[in-house]
Protein backbone atom coordinates (compact mmCIF):
# COMPACT_ATOMS: atom_id res chain seq x y z
CA UNK A 1 0.00 0.00 0.00
CA UNK A 2 1.22 3.12 -1.28
CA UNK A 3 2.40 5.72 1.75
CA UNK A 4 -1.03 8.41 2.06
CA UNK A 5 1.23 10.46 4.56
CA UNK A 6 1.23 14.04 2.87
CA UNK A 7 4.10 15.59 4.76
CA UNK A 8 6.43 12.52 3.88
CA UNK A 9 8.94 13.74 0.60
CA UNK A 10 8.46 11.83 -2.14
CA UNK A 11 12.05 10.77 -1.90
CA UNK A 12 11.37 8.54 0.94
CA UNK A 13 8.32 6.56 -0.34
CA UNK A 14 9.08 2.84 -0.85
CA UNK A 15 7.58 2.64 -4.42
CA UNK A 16 8.19 -1.23 -4.62
CA UNK A 17 12.11 -0.49 -4.63
CA UNK A 18 13.53 -3.37 -2.46
CA UNK A 19 16.24 -3.77 0.50
CA UNK A 20 20.00 -3.37 -0.18
CA UNK A 21 21.04 -5.87 0.84
CA UNK A 22 24.39 -4.66 1.85
CA UNK A 23 25.89 -1.24 3.85
CA UNK A 24 29.02 0.61 2.80
CA UNK A 25 32.18 2.17 4.71
CA UNK A 26 32.03 5.65 5.14
CA UNK A 27 27.47 5.56 5.01
CA UNK A 28 26.24 6.88 7.97
CA UNK A 29 23.11 5.99 10.21
CA UNK A 30 20.98 8.49 11.83
CA UNK A 31 19.31 7.69 14.69
CA UNK A 32 16.65 10.09 16.68
CA UNK A 33 16.95 10.40 20.34
CA UNK A 34 16.45 12.76 23.07
CA UNK A 35 19.89 15.14 23.37
CA UNK A 36 20.44 13.93 27.31
CA UNK A 37 20.27 10.39 25.77
CA UNK A 38 23.84 10.97 24.02
CA UNK A 39 25.28 12.11 26.98
CA UNK A 40 24.67 8.57 28.48
CA UNK A 41 23.28 6.54 26.32
CA UNK A 42 23.49 3.44 28.17
CA UNK A 43 20.25 4.88 30.15
CA UNK A 44 18.09 4.68 27.68
CA UNK A 45 18.91 1.91 25.49
CA UNK A 46 16.13 -0.95 24.67
CA UNK A 47 17.43 -3.93 22.88
CA UNK A 48 13.86 -4.16 20.67
CA UNK A 49 13.47 -1.39 18.82
CA UNK A 50 16.36 -0.42 17.24
CA UNK A 51 15.81 1.81 14.35
CA UNK A 52 17.89 3.93 12.67
CA UNK A 53 17.83 5.44 8.80
CA UNK A 54 20.29 4.62 6.19
CA UNK A 55 22.08 7.08 4.27
CA UNK A 56 23.25 5.50 1.19
CA UNK A 57 26.85 6.70 -0.20
CA UNK A 58 27.15 7.22 -3.97
CA UNK A 59 23.45 7.40 -4.40
CA UNK A 60 21.81 9.57 -1.48
CA UNK A 61 19.04 7.41 0.14
CA UNK A 62 18.05 9.90 3.04
CA UNK A 63 19.34 13.12 4.82
CA UNK A 64 19.72 13.14 8.61
CA UNK A 65 16.74 14.89 9.39
CA UNK A 66 14.40 12.78 7.45
CA UNK A 67 14.43 10.69 10.29
CA UNK A 68 12.78 13.27 12.60
CA UNK A 69 9.71 12.53 10.00
CA UNK A 70 6.70 10.74 12.26
CA UNK A 71 5.83 7.69 9.75
CA UNK A 72 3.62 6.63 12.79
CA UNK A 73 0.65 9.18 13.37
CA UNK A 74 -0.83 7.40 16.19
CA UNK A 75 1.98 7.90 17.95
CA UNK A 76 3.60 11.49 19.57
CA UNK A 77 0.24 13.28 19.60
CA UNK A 78 -0.07 12.80 15.48
CA UNK A 79 3.55 15.62 15.54
CA UNK A 80 4.55 15.40 11.59
CA UNK A 81 8.09 16.19 12.43
CA UNK A 82 9.28 15.12 15.88
CA UNK A 83 11.07 17.69 18.00
CA UNK A 84 13.94 15.42 18.78
CA UNK A 85 18.07 15.26 18.74
CA UNK A 86 20.01 12.81 16.09
CA UNK A 87 22.67 10.56 16.75
CA UNK A 88 25.49 10.04 13.57
CA UNK A 89 26.70 6.94 13.52
CA UNK A 90 29.32 6.48 10.63
CA UNK A 91 30.09 2.84 9.23
CA UNK A 92 33.82 2.45 9.69
CA UNK A 93 33.83 -1.74 9.33
CA UNK A 94 32.00 -4.11 8.06
CA UNK A 95 32.21 -8.03 7.23
CA UNK A 96 33.36 -9.60 3.89
CA UNK A 97 29.65 -9.54 2.69
CA UNK A 98 29.54 -5.89 3.46
CA UNK A 99 27.34 -6.06 6.68
CA UNK A 100 27.19 -6.00 10.26
CA UNK A 101 27.20 -8.91 11.88
CA UNK A 102 28.50 -9.46 15.28
CA UNK A 103 28.09 -12.11 18.09
CA UNK A 104 29.01 -13.16 21.56
CA UNK A 105 29.10 -16.04 23.28
CA UNK A 106 28.50 -17.15 27.15
CA UNK A 107 28.89 -20.25 29.16
CA UNK A 108 27.40 -20.24 32.36
CA UNK A 109 29.44 -22.74 34.32
CA UNK A 110 26.49 -25.87 35.79
CA UNK A 111 25.87 -25.72 39.44
CA UNK A 112 27.85 -28.37 41.99
CA UNK A 113 29.37 -30.16 38.68
CA UNK A 114 25.98 -29.04 36.50
CA UNK A 115 25.06 -29.39 33.31
CA UNK A 116 26.94 -25.31 31.68
CA UNK A 117 24.79 -23.50 29.90
CA UNK A 118 26.24 -21.52 26.63
CA UNK A 119 24.13 -18.77 25.19
CA UNK A 120 24.80 -16.23 22.18
CA UNK A 121 23.75 -12.86 21.13
CA UNK A 122 24.28 -11.70 17.93
CA UNK A 123 23.72 -8.22 16.72
CA UNK A 124 22.80 -7.66 12.86
CA UNK A 125 22.16 -4.72 10.88
CA UNK A 126 18.96 -4.45 8.19
CA UNK A 127 17.65 -2.67 6.01
CA UNK A 128 14.29 -2.60 6.22
CA UNK A 129 12.30 -0.52 4.49
CA UNK A 130 8.86 1.21 5.26
CA UNK A 131 6.45 2.49 2.70
CA UNK A 132 6.94 5.75 3.88
CA UNK A 133 10.55 5.55 4.77
CA UNK A 134 13.24 3.69 2.41
CA UNK A 135 15.51 4.87 4.19
CA UNK A 136 14.19 2.60 7.79
CA UNK A 137 16.59 0.37 8.69
CA UNK A 138 17.44 -1.75 12.52
CA UNK A 139 19.78 -3.24 14.15
CA UNK A 140 18.12 -6.82 14.79
CA UNK A 141 19.08 -8.59 18.63
CA UNK A 142 19.08 -12.64 18.29
CA UNK A 143 19.15 -13.95 21.70
CA UNK A 144 20.01 -17.90 20.69
CA UNK A 145 19.02 -17.42 17.21
CA UNK A 146 15.70 -15.56 18.13
CA UNK A 147 14.95 -12.21 17.51
CA UNK A 148 13.57 -9.88 20.64
CA UNK A 149 10.90 -8.55 20.51
CA UNK A 150 8.69 -6.35 22.57
CA UNK A 151 6.61 -9.78 23.80
CA UNK A 152 9.75 -12.19 24.28
CA UNK A 153 12.45 -9.92 25.26
CA UNK A 154 11.59 -10.13 28.99
CA UNK A 155 11.33 -13.91 28.82
CA UNK A 156 15.02 -14.30 26.72
CA UNK A 157 17.97 -11.78 26.71
CA UNK A 158 16.62 -9.76 29.42
CA UNK A 159 17.14 -12.82 31.55
CA UNK A 160 20.94 -13.12 30.91
CA UNK A 161 22.49 -10.32 32.46
CA UNK A 162 26.25 -11.32 31.24
CA UNK A 163 24.97 -11.09 26.87
CA UNK A 164 22.24 -8.42 27.76
CA UNK A 165 25.03 -6.09 28.98
CA UNK A 166 27.66 -7.02 26.56
CA UNK A 167 25.10 -5.96 24.00
CA UNK A 168 23.82 -2.74 25.62
CA UNK A 169 27.73 -1.97 25.80
CA UNK A 170 28.42 -2.56 22.31
CA UNK A 171 25.42 -0.36 21.12
CA UNK A 172 26.17 2.60 23.73
CA UNK A 173 29.53 2.32 21.72
CA UNK A 174 28.48 3.38 18.73
CA UNK A 175 26.58 6.11 19.92
CA UNK A 176 29.05 7.21 22.15
CA UNK A 177 31.92 7.13 19.37
CA UNK A 178 29.80 8.44 16.46
CA UNK A 179 30.98 5.02 14.78
CA UNK A 180 29.65 1.49 13.50
CA UNK A 181 32.50 -0.91 14.02
CA UNK A 182 32.78 -4.60 14.21
CA UNK A 183 36.01 -4.68 16.20
CA UNK A 184 37.25 -1.73 18.54
CA UNK A 185 40.51 -2.09 18.35
CA UNK A 186 41.39 -0.98 22.11
CA UNK A 187 39.10 -3.23 23.66
CA UNK A 188 40.61 -4.18 27.02
CA UNK A 189 39.51 -4.61 30.59
CA UNK A 190 41.50 -3.16 32.65
CA UNK A 191 41.94 -5.80 34.78
CA UNK A 192 44.72 -6.89 32.47
CA UNK A 193 46.80 -3.90 33.56
CA UNK A 194 47.33 -5.41 37.04
CA UNK A 195 49.76 -2.67 39.20
CA UNK A 196 53.27 -5.33 38.35
CA UNK A 197 52.63 -4.06 34.84
CA UNK A 198 52.41 -0.11 35.41
CA UNK A 199 55.89 -0.51 36.93
CA UNK A 200 56.77 -2.43 34.02
CA UNK A 201 55.71 -0.17 31.93
CA UNK A 202 57.11 2.77 33.90
CA UNK A 203 60.60 1.11 34.16
CA UNK A 204 60.60 1.02 30.34
CA UNK A 205 59.66 4.57 29.88
CA UNK A 206 62.52 5.10 32.34
CA UNK A 207 64.84 3.43 30.93
CA UNK A 208 64.51 5.06 27.38
CA UNK A 209 64.50 8.38 28.16
CA UNK A 210 67.59 8.04 30.42
CA UNK A 211 68.92 6.21 26.82
CA UNK A 212 67.87 9.17 24.89
CA UNK A 213 69.44 12.00 27.52
CA UNK A 214 73.12 9.64 27.75
CA UNK A 215 72.89 9.48 23.14
CA UNK A 216 71.89 13.51 23.16
CA UNK A 217 75.36 14.25 25.72
CA UNK A 218 77.21 11.94 24.21
CA UNK A 219 76.24 13.68 20.27
CA UNK A 220 77.11 17.19 22.13
CA UNK A 221 80.70 15.95 23.30
CA UNK B 1 -14.83 45.75 54.64
CA UNK B 2 -11.25 44.52 53.33
CA UNK B 3 -9.69 41.77 55.45
CA UNK B 4 -6.14 40.98 55.25
CA UNK B 5 -4.91 37.97 55.74
CA UNK B 6 -1.44 37.48 56.57
CA UNK B 7 -0.18 34.12 56.08
CA UNK B 8 2.96 33.61 57.72
CA UNK B 9 5.00 30.46 59.11
CA UNK B 10 5.82 30.37 62.74
CA UNK B 11 9.39 30.93 63.39
CA UNK B 12 10.43 28.06 65.73
CA UNK B 13 9.38 25.87 62.63
CA UNK B 14 12.42 25.51 60.60
CA UNK B 15 13.45 23.45 58.10
CA UNK B 16 16.29 20.76 58.30
CA UNK B 17 18.69 22.15 55.18
CA UNK B 18 21.88 23.22 55.31
CA UNK B 19 20.86 26.81 55.22
CA UNK B 20 18.14 26.75 57.78
CA UNK B 21 20.62 25.10 59.98
CA UNK B 22 23.66 27.26 59.67
CA UNK B 23 21.01 29.99 60.69
CA UNK B 24 20.11 28.03 63.95
CA UNK B 25 20.06 30.38 66.69
CA UNK B 26 21.00 26.83 68.40
CA UNK B 27 24.87 26.95 69.16
CA UNK B 28 24.74 22.73 69.30
CA UNK B 29 23.38 22.76 65.36
CA UNK B 30 25.84 24.95 64.22
CA UNK B 31 28.90 23.50 65.93
CA UNK B 32 27.62 19.76 64.75
CA UNK B 33 26.24 21.43 61.16
CA UNK B 34 30.00 22.54 60.88
CA UNK B 35 31.40 18.99 62.30
CA UNK B 36 30.04 17.26 58.88
CA UNK B 37 31.49 20.03 56.69
CA UNK B 38 34.55 19.98 57.59
CA UNK B 39 36.28 16.58 55.85
CA UNK B 40 35.06 18.30 52.57
CA UNK B 41 36.55 21.58 53.31
CA UNK B 42 36.95 23.17 49.80
CA UNK B 43 34.87 21.49 48.55
CA UNK B 44 32.20 23.56 46.23
CA UNK B 45 29.43 21.23 46.91
CA UNK B 46 28.17 20.68 50.51
CA UNK B 47 28.20 16.75 52.30
CA UNK B 48 24.81 17.13 53.00
CA UNK B 49 23.62 16.88 49.75
CA UNK B 50 26.19 15.52 47.46
CA UNK B 51 28.33 12.78 49.17
CA UNK B 52 28.90 9.27 48.84
CA UNK B 53 26.39 8.31 51.67
CA UNK B 54 23.60 10.86 50.37
CA UNK B 55 23.58 10.24 46.89
CA UNK B 56 23.33 6.37 47.82
CA UNK B 57 20.90 6.65 50.42
CA UNK B 58 18.19 8.62 48.09
CA UNK B 59 19.39 6.68 45.25
CA UNK B 60 18.37 3.24 47.41
CA UNK B 61 15.33 4.64 49.15
CA UNK B 62 13.61 5.85 45.42
CA UNK B 63 14.64 3.53 42.72
CA UNK B 64 13.40 0.58 44.22
CA UNK B 65 16.12 -1.66 43.69
CA UNK B 66 16.09 -5.63 44.37
CA UNK B 67 17.93 -7.06 47.69
CA UNK B 68 20.41 -7.99 45.48
CA UNK B 69 20.95 -4.86 44.05
CA UNK B 70 21.21 -3.30 47.51
CA UNK B 71 23.65 -5.71 48.36
CA UNK B 72 26.07 -5.01 45.68
CA UNK B 73 25.39 -1.15 45.77
CA UNK B 74 26.23 -1.38 49.34
CA UNK B 75 29.64 -2.91 48.77
CA UNK B 76 30.21 -0.04 45.75
CA UNK B 77 29.33 2.12 47.96
CA UNK B 78 31.63 1.25 50.72
CA UNK B 79 34.10 1.67 48.45
CA UNK B 80 33.50 5.01 47.12
CA UNK B 81 33.47 6.14 50.68
CA UNK B 82 36.61 5.03 51.22
CA UNK B 83 38.29 7.01 47.74
CA UNK B 84 36.23 9.98 49.19
CA UNK B 85 38.00 10.11 52.21
CA UNK B 86 40.90 10.31 50.60
CA UNK B 87 40.56 12.62 47.50
CA UNK B 88 38.99 15.63 47.29
CA UNK B 89 35.64 15.30 46.58
CA UNK B 90 35.02 17.32 43.82
CA UNK B 91 36.59 14.27 41.73
CA UNK B 92 34.02 12.51 43.03
CA UNK B 93 31.41 13.52 40.95
CA UNK B 94 29.17 10.76 39.96
CA UNK B 95 25.28 10.13 38.96
CA UNK B 96 23.16 7.21 39.90
CA UNK B 97 20.05 6.58 37.86
CA UNK B 98 17.83 3.65 36.69
CA UNK B 99 17.67 2.27 33.05
CA UNK B 100 14.71 1.44 31.28
CA UNK B 101 15.53 -2.42 31.80
CA UNK B 102 15.78 -1.65 36.08
CA UNK B 103 19.23 -1.93 36.09
CA UNK B 104 20.62 0.38 38.26
CA UNK B 105 23.31 2.58 36.67
CA UNK B 106 26.36 4.51 38.61
CA UNK B 107 27.79 6.67 35.83
CA UNK B 108 30.94 9.23 35.58
CA UNK B 109 31.57 11.95 32.41
CA UNK B 110 35.15 12.66 32.15
CA UNK B 111 37.22 14.77 29.28
CA UNK B 112 38.16 11.19 27.74
CA UNK B 113 34.86 9.59 27.89
CA UNK B 114 32.17 7.36 30.46
CA UNK B 115 32.00 5.09 33.10
CA UNK B 116 29.46 3.10 34.05
CA UNK B 117 28.87 0.40 36.59
CA UNK B 118 25.47 -1.47 35.99
CA UNK B 119 24.73 -2.93 38.78
CA UNK B 120 21.43 -5.81 37.29
CA UNK B 121 18.47 -7.21 39.28
CA UNK B 122 20.33 -10.27 40.32
CA UNK B 123 23.82 -8.20 41.64
CA UNK B 124 25.61 -8.65 39.02
CA UNK B 125 28.00 -6.06 37.91
CA UNK B 126 29.76 -4.61 34.76
CA UNK B 127 31.83 -2.17 34.56
CA UNK B 128 32.03 -0.11 31.21
CA UNK B 129 34.40 2.57 30.19
CA UNK B 130 33.97 4.07 26.42
CA UNK B 131 36.64 6.30 25.33
CA UNK B 132 35.21 9.28 23.31
CA UNK B 133 36.65 9.08 19.39
CA UNK B 134 39.10 11.90 20.05
CA UNK B 135 40.64 10.21 23.18
CA UNK B 136 43.38 8.10 23.25
CA UNK B 137 42.73 6.09 26.68
CA UNK B 138 41.83 2.69 26.02
CA UNK B 139 37.98 1.30 26.23
CA UNK B 140 36.99 -1.54 29.25
CA UNK B 141 34.86 -3.87 29.97
CA UNK B 142 33.83 -6.42 32.57
CA UNK B 143 31.02 -8.58 33.26
CA UNK B 144 31.15 -9.55 36.99
CA UNK B 145 28.52 -12.53 38.26
CA UNK B 146 27.01 -11.74 42.08
CA UNK B 147 30.26 -12.47 44.31
CA UNK B 148 32.74 -12.21 42.03
CA UNK B 149 34.70 -9.23 42.20
CA UNK B 150 37.43 -9.71 44.36
CA UNK B 151 38.75 -6.39 44.14
CA UNK B 152 36.00 -3.67 44.50
CA UNK B 153 38.72 -1.46 45.71
CA UNK B 154 40.23 -1.63 42.31
CA UNK B 155 37.09 -1.14 40.49
CA UNK B 156 35.85 1.90 42.40
CA UNK B 157 39.21 3.18 41.89
CA UNK B 158 39.12 2.82 38.19
CA UNK B 159 35.79 4.29 38.39
CA UNK B 160 37.05 7.61 39.03
CA UNK B 161 40.41 7.67 37.59
CA UNK B 162 39.38 7.09 33.88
Amino acid sequence: MPCSLHYIPKRLHARGRQNINKFYVGEYLFRRCEEADKLNPFLKISLVDLSVNRSGKRYKISKPEDVLYNTNPQSYGGAEILDLSIAFLKISELDKTDNYNKSYTHTKPGINGGTSQTNTCKILLKHKKEECNYAHSAFEIYYDNTEQTFSNYSKLLQRNNPLKSWCKNEIAKMIVKEEVRLNWTDNLPFENFTSDDSKLFSLVILFTVSLLMVVTLLVKC
Amino acid sequence: MDITVNITSPSTNRGLNKYDLLQSESKEVVTQYEEVLEPVKGSLTTVTDNDVTSKFTVSISTLNPTQDQVETLELVKLHFKAIENQIDPNRLFFKIDKTIDDEFCIYRKSNDGISNLIINDDGSLSFSFIAYKQSDQTDSYVFYEKGGITDYELLAFNFFAL
